[in-house]
């Protein structure tokens, strides 16, 4: 099973990027592989509809895992309907949120409510 | 027919003040028709006591894709510069909060799939008041998208012998859609260094849009030279010097307009149709 974690620059050591619909790299890894693919996002700089877009495009890509900091409404809706589980990234770079998720020590996104978490800060998920 | 948009860069130099008291001046002796294409914040019919007003619903097209006869191909997202359908694996889903209405989703699709459905955004009231028509646009709360409600207010105004657009400030989208194709912009602007880096964009705008423009500078009596010195370095006309009066706050809180108020201010509303009409000639002979 594909997950994508969002991130801000290629690499094992890159940090989170806590937006879902706008982040830099989408780092797709496969569960029988600790090898990232890296994908640069196509609409970061698209003037609107990003989080639905990026959806579509990590769906493509055949994505059934996400793990990013923040979900808006229109991405949630289309994260529902193409059956994405979402869980929200910790502190820290790509491995240590991959070594998280590998544990099962990730929080979910109840993307039905999809909003911040509010014990932890907007930008939690940088390091 | 001519059409003169009243416009700003900046918020609060005085858009709809110029728009509503010359409109006022003009319909004493012209078919005048007021259009307030401020949709996102309209308010010139504060100003005027409305009769025999009518509300009409604004709608625009948005995409319902029949998934019994879509084959989930991709070409309709593919389309869509604005990302409002988004195809996935076993479903599509329609966006219609990001939806521009230009229907290629519909024309393009293979399967003949999407039909496409009216969806209310706003709405426009046309009125009559003082023998002046008037038509108000207003965009719904939490709607993104302008420019269709201002087409529709634009259009209820057509074939009128003069018609006056108070647009929205700024040079977005919506201003833009307020004052193209009109014969004339009116650019409102203070004294200010704000008021200056915004006109700077407005007057960028009508150049793009090449639609003729002049300057009123309210409040002349305050700030610094600056806006002077630009129109005269770029040798735009300022057709009108408006200075700073308390009166003027007065009567607007009280929604009134001051030309109905004050002999002094309607000369000056005057002065500026004078200057006006005199451009608009100059323009109608080299165009």
């Amino acid at each position: 099973m594909k997950t994508a974690f969002t991130v801000q620059a290629k690499g094992p050591d890159a940090p989170m990027d806590d937006r879902f619909g706008r982040a830099t790299v989408y780092a797709i890894i496969d569960d029988d592989s600790d090898d990232p693919n890296y994908l640069e996002n196509p609409s970061l700089s698209s003037s609107s509809g990003a989080g639905p877009a990026s959806v579509e495009f990590l769906s493509r890509h055949g994505v059934r895992k996400v793990v990013t900091g923040n979900v808006g409404p229109k991405a949630a809706r289309a994260l529902r309907a193409a059956g994405i589980t979402v869980y929200r990234a910790q502190r820290g770079n790509l491995s240590e949120n991959l070594a998280a998720l590998q544990a099962n020590t990730l929080e979910r996104i109840d993307l039905e409510q999809p909003g911040s978490s509010p014990n932890r800060g907007p930008d939690r998920a940088r390091s | 027919m001519p059409s003169i948009a009243c416009a700003s860069g900046k918020g609060g130099t005085g858009k709809t003040t110029v728009a509503t008291n010359l409109a006022r001046i003009m319909a004493y002796e012209r078919d005048t028709h007021l259009v307030d294409c401020d949709v996102e914040g309209p308010n010139a019919h504060h100003f005027f006591t409305l009769e025999s007003t009518q509300r009409s619903p604004v709608h625009v097209p948005v995409p319902h894709i029949d998934l019994s006869h879509c084959d989930l191909c991709g070409v309709c997202s593919d389309a869509c510069a604005f990302h409002a359908i988004s195809v996935l694996a076993d479903t599509a889903l329609v966006f219609p909060e990001l939806c521009h209405g230009c229907g290629v989703c519909a024309y393009i699709c293979p399967r003949n799939a999407i039909t496409e459905r009216p969806r209310t955004i706003g709405s426009v009231l046309e009125a009559t008041c003082d023998g002046m028509a008037f038509t108000g646009g207003s965009l719904n709360p939490g709607e993104p998208m302008p420019p269709p409600i201002i087409q529709a207010a634009k259009k209820t105004a057509r074939g009128r012998d003069y018609i006056i657009i108070d647009a929205s400030p700024g040079s977005t989208c919506a201003t833009v859609e307020a004052v193209h194709g009109t014969n004339f912009c009116l650019l409102v602007t203070e004294p200010t260094p704000f008021g200056l880096s915004d006109l700077r964009m407005a007057v960028g705008m009508c150049r793009r849009l090449d639609v003729p423009y002049g300057v009123v500078i309210n409040r002349s009596d305050l700030g610094d030279g600056r806006v002077e010195d630009y129109c005269k370095e770029e040798a735009i006309p300022v057709l009108g010097r408006f200075p700073s009066d308390r009166c003027i706050a007065d009567v607007y809180a009280r929604g009134a307009l001051i030309v109905d108020h004050n002999s002094a201010w309607e000369d000056r509303f005057r002065g500026l149709l004078m200057a006006l009409d005199r451009l608009l000639k100059r323009e109608v002979n080299h165009g």
